[in-house]
């Protein structure tokens, strides 16, 4: 038992520095759910997050977490290592709450019109966006519709390049940089209608 | 580094859902349970179901009682 233990926790600190491609050609190698187990662990939070962001709603939050992990474990021979897991992830799951929310609004073009229809001339700086009060990005972050608040996730909670987005949103570089523009206008929008700053 | 309030944003709901992890965890194993079993069903029975749909549409049935097929199975046996 003593020697169950040891060995647990050594294979668990091991695993706890792998990094995350690693963890999964392991996992496709043997099947042991020690690595699956791993990834969720690190990513389940993550996931979470942008789940209940995008779907407002606790119960479909978790649910959403439990389809897509599912969807994950399901797809992971198909994960090619073009890219980084996470990237790969996070695409998943933003698919997964944008197909949600379209199913339930049945228009879908409901993204489409999101980012357009309110130009401000001034570029707005990252900084804005960056250092605002969480409680106000809270409350800018329920307000703004479901395209600009998930362009905002990814490239600033995910840190996404401008051709992951790209990949995740199925468009071009340049159209990428656009909508990106305009959620930005857009956000500063929505915060000026609320706190008149 | 560069002051980032939506990775705060994130922590925040990553430390909420601490105390969820392990039920939704639970929910995730359930489901791949239920896919594996069912892919096992398929796994164990398929070729059966097959072959009944095969006999049934005529292809005829090798029959393993034959002394052909007990000589091949036992070679070194009289």
């Amino acid at each position: 038992m003593f020697i169950d233990f040891i060995y647990a926790l050594l294979s668990g600190t091991s695993l706890s520095k792998m990094k995350d491609e690693e963890i999964v050609k392991e996992y496709l190698a043997t099947q042991n759910s020690r690595y699956f187990d791993q990834l969720y662990n690190r990513y389940s939070g993550k996931v979470y997050g942008k789940c209940i962001s995008l779907l407002k709603n606790e119960a479909a939050a978790q649910d959403a977490v439990q389809e897509i992990f599912v969807k994950i474990l399901l797809n992971l021979s198909k994960f090619s290592g073009k890219s980084k897991f996470s990237t790969w992830l996070y695409s998943i799951s933003y698919n997964f709450c944008i197909d949600t929310i379209r199913r339930k609004k049945k228009n879908p073009n409901s993204f489409a019109d999101d980012i357009t229809g309110h130009e401000i001339a001034d570029d707005v700086d990252d900084k804005f966006l960056l250092e605002m009060n969480i409680e106000r990005l809270k409350v800018i972050m329920d307000r703004v519709p479901i395209g600009v608040k998930s362009i905002l996730l990814m490239k600033y909670q995910d840190e996404m390049s401008i051709k992951e987005i790209g990949a995740v949103l199925s468009k071009s570089e340049s159209a990428i940089k656009m909508k990106i523009k305009r959620a930005k206008q857009k956000f500063k929008k929505i915060h000026y209608e609320i706190y008149k700053e | 580094m560069k002051p980032n309030n939506f990775k705060s944003l994130e922590n925040e709901q990553v430390n909420k859902f601490e105390s969820k992890k392990e039920h939704v965890k639970s929910k995730v194993d359930g489901s791949i349970g239920l896919i594996k079993f069912i892919g096992n069903i398929f796994e164990l029975y398929l070729p059966q179901v097959l072959g009944v749909f095969g006999y049934m549409s005529g292809n005829p049935r090798r029959n393993k009682s034959s002394p052909e097929n007990t000589e091949k199975k036992y070679p070194n046996t009289k």
